[in-house]
């Protein structure tokens, strides 16, 4: 990795980090995970870093997280990852990989069709988002031994907001996208 | 002017702030796998008790505590209520003190280790990836950037938003946002470049370091 893509990976992993600043909403009905922008920085450095380097933002910010020295969901160190939220903040990584992996391999064709290049993105990153779902809901039912059917069912609280955030992601990317070449000669 | 002189830290907290930190994260990670197999109500009891008392016993005042664990404490009465209607009394007892004590233990080791030192155990634990391709010397540079970066995007952040609440009084809406997340990374993208030019002007590579045989080569050539 050159200088100014490390960078660039840096970058990302900060602004992961600065969503964690942001205050969390606590959903009235669910109040061990709360509502938060934080899953914006992930799929974003997926989306814009590609797999690999997604991914390589998301681990700076865990070891931080670990560190104490960066917050996720209100709280920081070590006990964010044995806490309820665990399973969400390791499934980040796994998203920012996924997401990486699809824009690469299908990548979208805006010229060609803007809808169809927006909807083909939209699904990307939800599947991307699933993935955080499905890491966070594999913890909840360790920690809290819950059902399968009662994690899922209280999880779906959060679709609202994550559509929300997918729909973000798209119009940021597609605004950054211009400035990249210029930041590291290897990115799209 | 002499400066005022420190208060003496607690022999306990010296004594917890002098081991290795790595150590102490193995020891959170034993205690955690050993916590995940129990359901010894005694034993969850004593360990949300013992590590409260820890973190009052190395000088925290109990305001600092309540601080520190209120978040942990009400997700966990949250999570035996939960559970209170799922299974027994006693399985709901220990889901709730099983997910305190853990992070009532990791708060307290959080509190008595330096950010910096945990920081570079972590590194060193990295240098075992090393075979695989993970390169310790660029991870640290990244932790570095990532710990420059954080407070200027803070600050840009800070400062577009003020600027849009000063344009547009109205609450900070969806579109809002997204101008204002976008802007903040645009800035940015920018300003990380001439860092990472000023790191390179400094003879950093981002690349591993090369290996004496690579450089004796290089001598060659030359």
């Amino acid at each position: 990795m050159n200088l100014k893509a490390l960078s660039l990976t840096a970058l990302f992993a900060a602004f992961i980090a600065l969503l964690g600043f942001l205050p969390p909403v606590f959903v009235p009905f669910f109040p061990l995970v709360p509502l938060t922008l934080h899953s914006l920085g992930p799929i974003l450095a997926g989306a814009v870093l590609g797999a690999e380097r997604g991914f390589y933002a998301v681990a700076l910010f865990w070891l931080l997280l670990l560190a104490g020295l960066v917050f996720a969901a209100g709280s920081t160190g070590p006990a964010v990852f044995l806490g309820p939220t665990g399973g969400y903040i390791i499934g980040f990584g796994l998203a920012a990989f996924i997401i990486g992996a699809l824009y690469s391999r299908f990548p979208p064709a805006a010229k060609r069709s803007p809808f169809l290049a927006a909807a083909q993105e939209f699904c990307f990153l939800a599947i991307g988002s699933l993935s955080i779902y499905a890491a966070g809901i594999f913890w909840l039912m360790i920690l809290t031994k819950m059902s399968l059917t009662q994690a899922i069912w209280l999880n779906l609280l959060f679709i609202p907001g994550d559509c929300v955030k997918i729909i973000l992601c798209i119009i940021i990317r597609r605004r950054l996208l211009p400035l990249l070449p210029a930041a590291s000669g290897t990115l799209r | 002017m002499s400066r005022p002189p420190r208060p003496a830290q607690p022999r306990l907290k010296r004594f917890f702030a002098a081991l290795p930190p790595g150590g102490k994260l193995l020891a959170l990670c034993i205690l955690s796998l050993i916590t995940f197999y129990s359901s010894n109500l005694w034993f969850l009891a004593a360990l949300s008790l013992a590590a409260p008392l820890l973190f009052l016993l190395c000088g925290f005042s109990l305001r600092d505590l309540w601080r520190q664990l209120r978040l942990f404490a009400v997700f966990s009465l949250c999570l035996s209520i939960f559970q209170l209607f799922n299974s027994t009394a006693a399985m709901a007892a220990a889901d709730g003190l099983r997910l305190f004590g853990l992070t009532a233990s990791a708060v307290f080791i959080s509190a008595v280790t330096a950010g910096s030192a945990l920081l570079r155990a972590l590194e060193r634990c990295l240098k075992i990836f090393a075979p695989l391709g993970l390169n310790p010397r660029q991870t640290a540079l990244a932790l570095a950037l990532v710990l420059r970066f954080l407070p200027l995007l803070q600050q840009t952040y800070a400062e577009l938003r003020q600027a849009q609440k000063a344009r547009d009084s109205a609450k900070l809406r969806l579109r809002g946002q997204t101008q204002l997340l976008s802007l903040t990374l645009m800035r940015l993208i920018e300003a990380q470049e001439n860092i990472a030019e000023a790191i390179a002007a400094r003879g950093f590579e981002a690349a591993a370091a090369p290996t004496e045989k690579q450089l004796q080569k290089k001598k060659d050539i030359g």
